[in-house]
């Protein structure tokens, strides 16, 4: 849902994320900015992609794997998250 | 990996970290032949099935799905202008309850905001199977509506393929003749919105990269839905990366089409409104008619074209982020190190505004809302220009500079009437 909206106010608005390691609490107020983008953008993808973006990312499962626990085939997996990454990219104004 | 893939897990990971442990969803594991309708059969892989750690990652996004999405009011009872649409259908993702996951359609009395028919994704029709992505919903002409998703077609390498499908509401709001029409966009396309004709014989899609292949150009399929055959216009953008086509819609003569055109540089917004004379198949975006051109955060973030093609309107939001006024010192940590701090409050005032497709000229200003929280919004015009409005965190129809508040559930994907 939103995805429009998230596409026209977030391809003018990424924004670069402060080293952690020098946050002042401006930089962190910006990094928090800069999750709360993402997981907005992640929460408007379609289930599927969602799933496999988290599995992959967060979990760090392989291909094989999330192609089991998903019941597809790799090549899904494959396809499913370079379409999930490039919408993300697409919403979050950034080139690949 | 690239600077998306290093966003994405670093916010994954500081999620993970936030989560209040009741705002999370029960277990839900993904049973593949569940999915796909089909008995248990691959035992090997049983173990892998529900792994608490991806049920607990799938639901922390779950829950902050949840969390943006919101839920609707109930409906106030007022008398319906006439001509209003009797019904309106939304489409959830993975909705509370449901019997397996994935999106399911379902269809509410405008009057009462009840739920009169729903219907999930995930039925078989034919040899083709559920496989998700779905993420539009078209409607045409108040009783017919398209959705597309992907499916799986069977086989030892199950190829997966995007399908047009159409249905329609029965006088009593039921879902009737859910059928595909067409198989449409497939690699190196992705589909970003579609919209219907009022007649219901031409479906267009605003294409953008699929990350397979190699990049296209943005472009704008039309689907003729009793051929089956496509017209595509590719857009001739000097930077197809940072471009991105959305908010088709027709006019009631079902040849010209509105469309928005947002692209970005040097981080600053430009956004389009233009029209698409679509009986002259096959020819470039270049040929368009631009309506209006807004730099900034003040261009709309989505328009609708009015039936007779004179007028849009367009939904503007300005947004404003108001940092936490306190941060506890020290601030407090997560358990790898990550502090952790409350996130920005985000209001937004929003607009409804009607503007000549002439000259992109102001004509008025026909709702306003807020400020208010909430962090973007849709628009949606049946096909006689009656407005839903999803402002985010309200949703309704609009009359008379009042929004008419409506229920929709939650996890809410797309909506039309």
């Amino acid at each position: 849902m939103q995805r429009r909206r998230r596409v026209a106010r977030r391809l003018g608005g990424a924004r670069e994320v402060a080293p952690a390691a020098a946050a002042s609490a401006e930089s962190e107020v910006l990094l928090a900015e800069d999750r709360r983008q993402v997981i907005a953008a992640l929460a408007g993808l379609p289930r599927r992609r969602r799933e496999v973006l988290v599995l992959r990312y967060y979990l760090g499962l392989s291909e094989a794997e999330i192609a089991a626990v998903l019941g597809v085939s790799t090549g899904t997996v494959k396809s499913t998250a370079a379409r999930g990454l490039a919408a993300l990219a697409r919403t979050l104004g950034e080139e690949e | 990996m690239t600077r998306t893939e290093e966003r994405l897990a670093d916010a994954l990971q500081a999620a993970a970290n936030t989560i209040r442990l009741g705002a999370l969803r029960p277990l839900t594991p993904h049973d593949p032949e569940r999915l796909r309708g089909e008995r248990r059969t691959r035992r090997g892989h049983r173990g892998l099935l529900a792994p608490i750690g991806a049920a607990i990652a799938v639901s922390v996004v779950a829950a902050v799905s949840v969390a943006i999405a919101g839920h609707g009011r109930h409906a106030p009872t007022v008398p319906l202008p006439v001509g209003l649409p009797r019904y309106y259908v939304v489409l959830h993702d993975n909705p509370p309850g449901a019997r397996s996951p994935g999106e399911v359609i379902e269809v509410r009395d405008t009057a009462t905001g009840r739920v009169r028919d729903t219907l999930a994704l995930t039925v078989r029709l034919g040899d083709h199977s559920y496989n998700g992505n779905s993420g539009s919903l078209a409607a045409a002409g108040q009783r017919t509506f398209f959705v597309w998703y992907e499916v799986l077609r069977p086989g030892p390498h199950a190829q997966a393929g995007t399908r047009l499908y159409r249905f329609r509401l029965t006088r009593s709001g039921h879902i009737t003749a859910f059928a595909p029409v067409a198989s449409i966009a497939s690699a190196p396309w992705d589909i970003i919105a579609i919209a219907a004709s009022r007649d219901g014989g031409k479906v267009a899609l605003t294409l953008g990269w699929s990350g397979v292949g190699r990049r296209p150009q943005p472009a704008i399929m039309v689907v003729n839905t009793a051929t089956g055959s496509r017209a595509l216009w590719r857009g001739a953008f000097q930077d197809p990366a940072r471009t991105t086509l959305g908010s088709p819609s027709w006019a009631r003569d079902g040849r010209t089409l509105g469309f928005q055109v947002f692209a970005s540089k040097h981080n600053v917004l430009t956004t389009e409104v233009r029209t698409l004379a679509t009986s002259t198949p096959g020819r470039g975006l270049a040929d368009s008619h631009l309506v209006m051109r807004k730099s900034g955060d003040h261009g709309p973030s989505g328009a609708v074209i009015s039936p007779d093609g004179a007028t849009f309107t367009a939904l503007i939001l300005r947004t404003s982020e108001f940092k936490p006024q306190q941060t506890p010192s020290p601030a407090p940590t997560s358990a790898n190190g990550i502090r952790l701090l409350p996130p920005p409050r985000i209001q937004q005032v929003v607009w409804v505004v009607q503007f000549s497709a002439a000259n992109g000229r102001q004509l008025r200003v026909l709702y306003q809302q807020g400020p208010g929280d909430g962090d973007g919004g849709e628009l949606r015009a049946d096909s006689s220009g009656h407005l839903l409005l999803n402002s985010g965190h309200e949703f309704g129809w609009i009359d008379g500079g009042r929004l008419h508040w409506l229920p929709y559930g939650s996890d809410l994907v797309d909506f039309g009437w």
